[in-house]
């Protein structure tokens, strides 16, 4: 594994372009867009304001800044670096802001929300989306670009509308069987849109394309209910993570409960891998070959040094108890990923912070468990391969494949505590972002592969 | 008498004054006051009169006989009256101590009496404090049980109370919220009116110059026709998807009805071969299985159609016939299951093992008569059926040729198990009556040989050579020490056999003895007497016959030998007899 030199960034914003091509990274008010392969900056665009948001469009020619305090939204071109193009939401204010599919057209969320602004780059035009629903995902366009899905709040009832991306018609416009609807998300195959009920009820309903309402899944009743929503990559599976720390598989013949996965705080299956990550402080003169060997690796001598260990079959799993008195407990499944190859199921509970659970999704069954020294504050998966990249907060990047599971320092001189990672599209390299730096890891490919 | 007893008794007094305190004592017992003493000289009448008084009231004859005042005192008469007063002194004294005693246990009594009575006055009044305290308790908990009771139904009207109250409050809620809600959204329509009356100047879009789509295209009028294109698409796209959906369906379904075929094909395979054999063996259980591989030959013609076929009937047929197979996989494995128990018990218990071929042999045997029975009972079957036919021939009639039949079927059963235990006692009594035979044979063999070396001996006896015997019975002996092997084999057997030979043959005639013939064929009643099976009737009447037969064969041995040591001889002779024969062995 090769590491880049290091970068500044500004507010987390640093973004692969969608065909893989360049690099985006914002600092302050000046957006970098750099070459991957030799890192060299090809562009330099300032905006008006500390840029808050970046995106890059679908065809990976325009990118677009967004000053949510100003309002403001600055689109810079690739191909033409003098082109340039402002929108201004003026007084309405501006809380999010994104690309259509098209990559012509910019879908602004006012203050408020208020409504959701369509520009267009083409025509110059505007249009309203009125009474967009305040949730957590209540936008969603079809993996094909061609449909879009919105959450609407009406006379205290939740209504979905769905859109043609390509002339903004309205398609289907329904009323949903929720109480407070929390999101919406589209099947990767642009046919199912499934939809959430807020936490206070545990309520997932799958909508056909065209409006019809296909089935409604409910697991339990008087508690805290849908926490996560993730559709697999095939449209076969959809998981679902509650609070009760369960995630329930759906399959997408009759929309019932496959199975369901239970994050126990006791291992006891001796075929289930458990992978411990155990910290060693480096002892300076310990060993003199050891302490050369550290120096030359260009490690930091007062870094802890780290590997997996396997561990024995009953394995007891840290969990920490959840605060009962607070609202949105941090209890349950919250964040889930399957594999690109649909093979496994990475998730995490809020409440086992430290541990990941990677499920194998042809046997159902728990697969590997990796417990890390820290909380996991992020992970992600290969765009092309089943490899898991984590990272926890400290100077190091995991990755767990089938094969097994390795911690890697990484080598920058002081600290580089890594707080997020971003995969290139390849799958070659990713991107790992302390607090204001970034670096570019890439990964050694196997020979015989490209 | 008395003085002198007196001056006796006081004489030692008067000797021994020194030690007076002593004596002073059993004097004061033994002496008589002079003073208070209850006759003296001038009363003596008096007193005897008295005491001839007392006697006679105590039902003692009296002391004297003298009325005139005359003391003669008949001394026997006193002695017997002193007698008697001392025994029934000493009788009432004893009566006394007994009394005593009595009244010292009654007392004794009395106390423990007193004291057990006083101690289960004590428990008494122990329980009725325990009882008074329980009562206490109780009331007291029936109190606490009342107030917890009226405390749970407070508690109950309370929850009850805060649960409306929480519903109310819900439906307050609720209703604000949706009030609020509302005011919300009239809020943000003012907001969105106010924002689009006021022409926000800052609201605008600054593009340097106009950027083409995507796609080449132009952007196109909305129209109804646009929109019924979208329709069109949308229901394009869904039913792209579910031709996918279906497409993958179909390729899956494909595959399992191929594992399914196949699962199908290699059931028969398997199957097949171990019917033929189990056919053979239990023939009335498999007409169904029969019928079954019938249905599988047409099958097999419509296999290869029913594999294109995805109609209903076609898969209907699949299945069901993959069920009927993995019925009757699932029988066969059971029965190798019985089986493969039935052999670990026979394993277990090796020594009822019977060999192969001779239960092949009964089973041909078992199974010829049970062909047999079945054609009889088919015939049998028939023969009812043309008769009950006549009669009957509406339904009712059908339903009681049916129980007939039953019953008779159950009657056949019963016979047929009749059939079955005798059978088997013939069997049994044919193995023993073959053994009895041969034991016959041989005894009556043994016999002969007997008889034969007697007559041998007796001719030897009569002929005038007497001496030459001598000679020959050495020469036995030699021959014995020859056919020593012979010996050996015969050693255990020959005393057993002996004694046989003395009982047995007594039954037989000598005439029937002499012929081969009858050596083989006994009469079965001799051979029942002998076997014991039938009790021995004639037993008083034989049992002299057999005594006086056995004299006579003592008699003979007894004329013939005088010590044992020759009759040793002859025995080894009867066995060299038999080593020249060798008869006995082809019985």
């Amino acid at each position: 594994m090769n590491f880049s030199e290091v970068f500044k960034h500004s507010n987390q914003l640093c973004r692969f372009s969608p065909d893989g091509k360049y690099l985006a990274t914002c600092v302050q008010y000046r957006l970098v867009v750099r070459d991957v392969n030799t890192l060299q900056i090809l562009h330099l665009y300032t905006c008006l304001d500390q840029i808050q948001q970046v995106e890059w469009s679908s065809d990976s020619l325009f990118i677009l800044c967004a000053m949510f305090k100003r309002g403001l939204i600055q689109v810079w071109s690739l191909e033409q670096p003098d082109w340039h193009c402002k929108i201004d939401e003026g007084s309405a204010g501006l809380v999010a802001s994104r690309w259509s599919p098209d990559g012509r057209h910019i879908l602004n969320t006012t203050e408020f929300h208020l409504r959701v602004t369509v520009w267009s780059l083409c025509t110059k035009s505007v249009s309203y989306i009125k009474y967009p629903k305040a949730c957590q995902q209540g936008i969603d366009f079809t993996k094909d670009g061609r449909y879009l899905a919105l959450a609407e709040r009406r006379d205290c009832k939740d209504y979905i509308s769905i859109f043609v991306c390509n002339d903004w018609q309205l398609l289907r416009h329904f009323e949903s069987e929720t109480q407070d609807l929390a999101g919406i998300e589209w099947s990767p195959n642009g046919c199912v849109l499934a939809v959430w009920d807020t936490c206070l009820e545990y309520k997932v309903l799958l909508y056909s394309l065209d409006g019809r309402l296909l089935s409604t899944f409910s697991a339990y009743e008087w508690s805290l209910g849908v926490k996560s929503v993730m559709w697999s990559p095939s449209s076969q599976f959809l998981a679902i993570g509650s609070y009760d720390e369960k995630v329930r598989i759906l399959n997408h013949v009759t929309w019932k409960k496959i199975i369901e996965f239970e994050h126990p705080a006791t291992i006891n299956n001796p075929k289930i891998v458990v992978y411990k990550e155990v910290e060693k402080r480096a002892v300076l003169g310990n060993d003199d070959l050891s302490f050369h060997h550290n120096l030359t690796m260009g490690s930091s001598l007062f870094s802890t040094q780290s590997k997996y260990e396997v561990s024995p079959a009953p394995v007891q799993v840290p969990v920490i108890k959840p605060d009962p008195e607070r609202a949105n407990p941090k209890i349950g499944i919250a964040t889930m990923a399957f594999s690109s190859d649909n093979r496994y199921l990475a998730t995490k509970n809020d409440n086992m912070p430290n541990d990941l659970w990677i499920w194998d999704m042809q046997k159902l069954k728990l697969f590997v468990v990796l417990e890390q020294a820290a909380p996991v504050r992020c992970f992600q998966w290969d765009p092309r391969r089943p490899r898991l990249a984590i990272c926890t907060g400290n100077s190091k990047v995991y990755l767990w494949s089938p094969a097994g599971c390795v911690s890697v320092q990484v080598p920058v001189e002081g600290s580089f505590q890594v707080l997020s990672l971003n995969w290139h599209s390849s799958g070659e390299s990713m991107v790992l972002l302390s607090k204001e730096q970034l670096c570019l890891c890439y990964m050694e490919t196997p020979e015989g592969e490209s | 008498m008395y003085s002198s007893y007196t001056s006796r008794a006081t004489s030692p007094s008067m000797l021994y004054t020194p030690p007076l305190l002593h004596c002073s004592q059993p004097l004061s017992k033994n002496s008589y006051n002079i003073l208070n003493a209850f006759c003296t000289e001038e009363n003596v009448v008096q007193c005897i009169s008295y005491i001839n008084q007392e006697m006679s009231s105590l039902g003692i004859p009296i002391i004297s006989n003298g009325s005139n005042g005359k003391t003669d005192l008949n001394l026997v008469s006193v002695l017997n009256t002193i007698y008697e007063l001392l025994q029934l002194w000493r009788k009432s004294m004893r009566t006394m101590e007994d009394m005593e005693n009595q009244q010292l246990k009654s007392n004794s009594d009395l106390d423990h009496l007193h004291s057990s009575h006083s101690k289960v006055k004590e428990q008494l009044e122990l329980c009725k404090r325990e009882n008074k305290a329980l009562q206490e308790r109780d009331r007291q908990l029936q109190l606490k049980t009342k107030s917890l009771h009226n405390c749970l139904k407070n508690e109950k009207e309370e929850v009850q109370k805060l649960q409306n109250i929480i519903a109310s409050r819900a439906t307050q809620y609720n209703h604000d919220m949706k009030r609020k809600e509302r005011e919300y959204g009239k809020l943000k329509e003012r907001l969105h009116q106010l924002l689009m009356d006021k022409k926000d100047k800052k609201l605008a879009i600054e593009v340097l110059n106009y950027v083409g789509r995507s796609d080449g295209k132009r952007s196109v009028w909305k129209t109804e026709k646009a929109e019924a294109r979208n329709e069109g698409e949308m229901y394009k796209v869904l039913l792209s998807d579910y031709e996918h959906r279906q497409k993958d369906l179909m390729v899956e379904n494909a595959e399992l009805k191929k594992v399914l075929q196949q699962m199908k094909k290699e059931m028969v395979s398997i199957l097949s071969p171990q019917k033929h054999g189990m056919k053979e063996r239990i023939e009335d259980s498999l007409e169904q299985a029969v019928s079954d591989d019938e249905e599988d030959a047409s099958e097999h013609g419509r296999e290869n159609i029913s594999l294109e076929l995805s109609c209903e009937d076609a898969r209907e047929q699949l299945t069901n016939s993959i069920r009927q197979q993995w019925r009757r996989l699932k029988n066969h494995m059971e029965k190798l299951d019985n089986q493969a128990s039935l052999v670990q018990m026979g394993a277990q218990n090796e020594k009822d093992l019977i060999s192969r071929d001779i239960h092949e042999e009964e089973i041909e045997k078992l199974k010829l008569e049970i062909q047999q029975c079945k054609d009889l009972i088919t015939n049998q079957q028939q023969l009812w059926q043309q008769q009950l036919s006549c009669p009957f021939d509406d339904e009712a009639g059908a339903l009681l040729r049916d129980c007939y039949l039953v019953e008779e079927k159950e009657k056949l059963k019963e016979e047929w198990r009749l059939f079955d235990d005798q059978r088997k006692n013939f069997e049994r009594e044919r193995r023993n009556f073959t053994e009895a035979a041969i034991r016959l044979g041989h005894e009556r063999k043994e016999f002969e040989e007997d008889r034969a070396t007697w007559l041998k001996h007796q001719f030897l006896n009569i002929t005038p050579f007497v001496d030459r015997k001598k000679p020959h019975t050495a020469k036995s002996h030699s021959a014995l020490s020859t056919g020593l092997d012979l010996e050996k084999q015969n050693l255990h057997t020959a005393p057993a056999q002996q004694n046989k030979v003395t009982r047995h043959t007594s039954l037989s005639t000598p005439k029937s003895s002499s012929s081969s013939s009858s050596l083989k064929m006994p009469c079965t009643a001799d051979l029942y007497r002998t076997l014991c099976l039938i009790p021995d009737k004639s037993s008083p009447s034989t049992q002299p016959k057999r005594s006086s037969l056995q004299d006579t064969n003592i008699k003979l041995y007894s004329s013939q030998l005088s010590t044992p040591k020759p009759r040793l001889s002859i025995t080894s002779d009867d066995s060299y007899i038999c080593s020249i024969t060798g008869d006995e062995n082809r019985l």
